[in-house]
Formats: structure tokens, sequence, C-alpha cells
């Protein structure tokens, strides 16, 4: 059976999800905190009604319960009725005893840490999922005995059908390590970050899926406090001609956005943070009137999509509309339209607004009532499905 | 393992610091000429993507608007509250960098410190 992540696109590239019996790298450079990815995955498959054995043997227990506050989730509940249990394989290390439900004495021996697994495993339901935080600071403390135990694990988790979700932090470790790592598990998630233009953010990707090697896209994303993991579209413009409905798109959108009006028209910028369904954007709402192209012209620069909005009832506006594509470089990015102002009587429909403008079918366009909210929502996921899906 | 690596966003954000530690400005944000926020050493309170994306309003409009006059470009925008002062300054071609400070604050100081924070930052991003 397969489980989802709680990650939308993530699910996906995993053809939905994690299956029970897999084995999973979560394999990440050091600059990434790849285990608060871990937690988002745990906290969604406790949500779901499964059981969560977690091992750590790089920070206290009591740490990761905090961590995991700070993204809005209470994991004390699911500790208390036994389907959450920490194996502490690092006070042990530090010279303490073990704070869990578990304790790996000498977290310095493969063979220890692997009957604990087993015994955990035993003790819980079949379909949990172990966590193993971290592979990377077993292998500096074990040695790369550790690695042929991995074996061992992916036994048991096939035995208990439960699923194996080990994070990796990758410090620059020779390169048979890695290909080890990569031959190994089934699936392999990598969380890296990457520069485009000026902007660095962090991105995962999914190399490997059922033990197939693949190409997929790379997802950007954000850990947001409280939220968790956030697929994240740092730009989506939204522009179209003067008094079309740009400002009353952003806001009908956005869960916080502020505009620079004056004498109800945006002078400068509408500008809304969005979060749905698992993504978080921010919206740069621009101003229709000419006279303030040079902005658009700024504003228009590393968009990662376009919302363009028209009034239904002007189509003598939609040359400019899409001149303003064309002068914020917007031309060719994944684009919708939003034929809006379908209230009004006359009204042309979607299609009409279509040719009208011009585009082709590869071009969505959704009926919208900006004031309402009507269509907007809907407008969105089919943008984001453009951005990510298929 | 651990190596003594520094990512850029790392390397910005220690410009950041060590400009907010001469004592004369208490944030500071590195933000792109198109509005987007590339690092920044922020009270959480402030929500520092809106500010990243008014502020390069703010300065595009300013650079704008000076262009019209045709004497020379913008160099920088100062932007004086009762509690509050604001500068924003480019950073290489494609940044800017912008700073709070106290409305009594030393200007002259301040951009002293945000000239050469800001020529760090412009060899950073090699542009
Ligand atoms: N009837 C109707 N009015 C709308 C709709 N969307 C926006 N408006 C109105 O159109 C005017 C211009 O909207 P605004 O969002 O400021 O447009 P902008 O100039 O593109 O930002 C305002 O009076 C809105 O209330 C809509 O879907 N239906
Ligand atoms: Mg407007």
């Amino acid at each position: 059976m397969r489980k989802s992540t709680g990650i939308p696109v993530l699910d996906d590239m995993l053809r939905g999800g994690l299956e029970d019996g897999s084995t999973t790298v979560l394999y990440h450079t050091p600059f990434i905190n790849g285990a608060l990815f871990a937690y988002h995955i745990c906290h969604h498959r406790l949500k779901s009604g499964d059981s969560v054995i977690y091992f750590t043997n790089t920070k206290r227990i009591f740490t990761i319960m905090e961590d995991a506050e700070r993204f809005g989730w209470d994991m004390r509940e699911y500790r208390e009725i036994g389907r959450l249990s920490f194996i502490d394989a690092y006070t042990p290390f530090m010279g303490l005893s073990g704070e869990g439900r578990y304790a790996v004495s000498d977290p310095t021996n493969p063979e220890e840490i692997t009957s604990v697994l087993a015994r955990a495993l035993e003790e819980h339901e079949s379909g949990s999922l172990l966590v193993i935080d971290s592979l990377s600071t077993a292998l500096d403390q074990c040695g790369v005995e550790v690695l042929d135990k991995l074996e061992d694990w992916g036994r048991l988790v096939t035995l208990y059908d439960a699923s194996l979700l080990c994070v990796f932090a990758d410090w620059g470790y020779e390169s048979q390590i890695r290909m080890r790592i990569e031959d190994f598990f089934e699936n392999m998630i990598e969380l890296t970050s990457i520069e485009r233009n000026v902007i660095i953010g962090d991105i995962f990707t999914v190399r490997k899926v059922e033990g197939e090697v693949v190409e997929s896209k790379r997802v950007p994303f954000k850990l947001m406090r409280p939220g968790g993991v956030r697929i994240y579209i740092p730009k989506i413009l939204v522009t179209g001609p003067f008094h079309a409905g740009k400002t009353s798109v952003v806001h009908a959108l956005s869960t916080r956005a502020v505009s620079v009006d004056r004498e109800s028209t945006t002078v400068a910028l509408d500008f809304g943070h969005v979060e749905f369904e698992g993504f978080y954007a921010d919206l740069f709402g621009t101003t229709g009137q000419q006279r303030f192209d040079p902005i658009l012209e700024q504003l228009g620069g590393e968009a990662i999509a376009v919302i363009l909005v028209v009034d239904s009832t002007k189509p003598e506006t939609f040359p400019r509309a899409i001149e303003m594509l064309r002068k914020a470089r917007a031309y060719g990015l994944p684009c919708i339209v939003f034929a809006n102002k379908q209230d009004l009587p006359n009204a042309l429909s979607p299609e009409e607004v279509r040719a009208k403008l011009g585009f082709g079918e590869e071009v969505p366009v959704v009926g919208t009532v900006a004031t309402t909210g009507e269509g907007v929502r809907e407008g969105l996921r089919i943008l984001l499905n453009t951005i990510f899906g298929g | 393992m651990m190596e003594g690596k520094l990512t850029l966003r790392d390397m910005l954000k220690k410009v950041l610091m060590d400009l907010n530690a001469t004592g004369e400005v208490y944030a500071s944000a590195i933000v792109s000429r198109n509005g987007l926020l590339m690092a920044c050493e922020m009270p959480s309170d402030i929500d520092s993507r809106t500010f990243a994306a008014m502020t390069a309003t703010m300065v595009g409009a300013a650079e704008t608007a000076f262009s019209e006059l045709k004497k020379g470009v913008a160099e920088r925008v100062i932007v004086e509250g009762r509690e509050a002062k604001i500068i924003a300054m480019g950073a290489g071609k494609k940044a800017l960098l912008v700073t709070m400070s106290d409305p009594r604050a030393n200007l002259g100081l301040i951009l002293l410190e945000m000239e050469k924070a800001s020529e760090k930052i412009r060899k950073l991003l090699g542009r």
C-alpha cells in the first residue's frame, strides 16, 4: 500500500507516496535541515493513523518535539498513546542514559542498532514508518560497517510492512559511499540548494523510484512555521490592463496582501502571500496604467508564472493585455487568463476571450468574478498544475 | 566530517550580520532589483518578503523618476520616518542592499558601512 507523504508534488513523483516495505533515503546537503523534511512526513503519517518509530543519533528527543511544535504540530498525544516512539542513540553517546521508549546503549555498534530496530518494529503495528535520523551520523560513529546492515534493515521493514526513511547528510563522503547509498535504496529524494539568477532557493527532487533511476523536476520548497514543507513559488505575476481586476484577484487569493493604492488604483504594486493545498506563492500584482510601464518591466523579472487578468466586457483592452505580457518579459512562461467580471451582463465567455486574445488551446482561460472570489482558486489550481504537473 | 564550506547564502548572511554588528543599523536585507528576497537579517515581526518587494518597487520608481531629470543616476533612496530610517542602495547590477536604522543614527556612518557591504555583495554575486 502506498502512503502519502503529505507533500503534494512529491507524492506524484513517488507514484503515490511511500510504499509499505520500501526503503527511502532523504539525501541532502548539510546546508539544508533534512530532518525537518522528515518531520513533515512523520506528522502526516501520524495524522493518518499510522505509527512512527523515530531513531535519533543527532539530537535529543525534546529538541525534536520542540521543532515539531514550531511547525504547529503537537506530537505529545501520539507519544502518549504509543503511536510515536523514539529510539534514543544520542544521549547514550554523550554518556547519559537513554530517554526514549527504546535506547541504544552503544551507538557505535551496528549490531545493537539493528536489534533495537527489530524490537521496536516487533512492538508496533504493521504499516508503520521507521525514520533513521541520521544514517550519515551512524556512518560517522560506526564506520562503513553500518552500511552492511542496510540489507538487514530492508528485510525487517519488508517483514513488518513498515517503510524505512533514512536521513542522510552528505558532508562530502567518498563517491563509493554515495554509490552504495544510491544502489541500496529503492527511493531517493534529494534536497539541495540552487541558485537561479540571483535567487538562492532550496529544492527537492526524486532521483530514484521503486528501484528505477528517474529524471524528475526540481521543486522549490520552503519550511514554513507553522505549516511544514510548502512548495514555494517566489513570484507569480498578476498583470493585465487598467481596471481589469488585478488588485481584486491578488486580494481574493491571498491570506495576507498589501497594496500601494492612490485614488483606488494601484500605483506601484499589489503583493500577497497565498497558501493553497500545500503550496505557497508570492503574488506580484502590477499596475495597468501605461505611465508605470518601467516598473512593470522591472517587476516582471524572475517570474515563474503569470496570471493575466482581463475585463471580459472590454475586448478593446486586449491588445494592451498582450503588450503588458511582452513588457513584463513574461511571454512564454506558464500562463493562465482570468476572464474576469463574468457577473456583468455583457461579459464575453472564456472561449470568446481566448479567441479575441488570439491564444491557442495551450493557454487555459477561466471565467472569474474577482470581487466574490468565484473561479480564482480554480484558476490558481490549473496554473500550479501547469507548472508542476505531468 | 564537518567541513568549513560556506554557501553563497551563508556568505550573504554574514555580510548582513557584520553590517548589523556595526551598531548603526538594526535590520538589513539583500533584495533582487526584481523584488525577490535574497538574504535578510531582520526582526521576525517584519514580513521580510513584502518588505523586499516594496523596497525594490520604491527604488525602481525613484530611479525612473530620477532618470527623467537627466541628471545622472540615483545613487540611493533614503526614507525618513519618525521611528525608523530606511536606506536602499545598489549592490551590483542585480541586487539592492537595504537597511533599517534608528532615525537618530548617524547617516554618514551608515552610508560608509553600507558602501563597504554593498561592494562585498557585488563581488560575492560576481556581477
Ligand atoms: N462586477 C465586477 N467588478 C469587478 C470584478 N473584479 C473587479 N471589479 C471591480 O473593478 C474595479 C477595478 O478593480 P481592481 O481590482 O482595482 O482592478 P485593477 O486596476 O486591475 O487592479 C473595482 O471597482 C472592482 O470592484 C468582477 O469580477 N466583477
Ligand atoms: Mg490595481
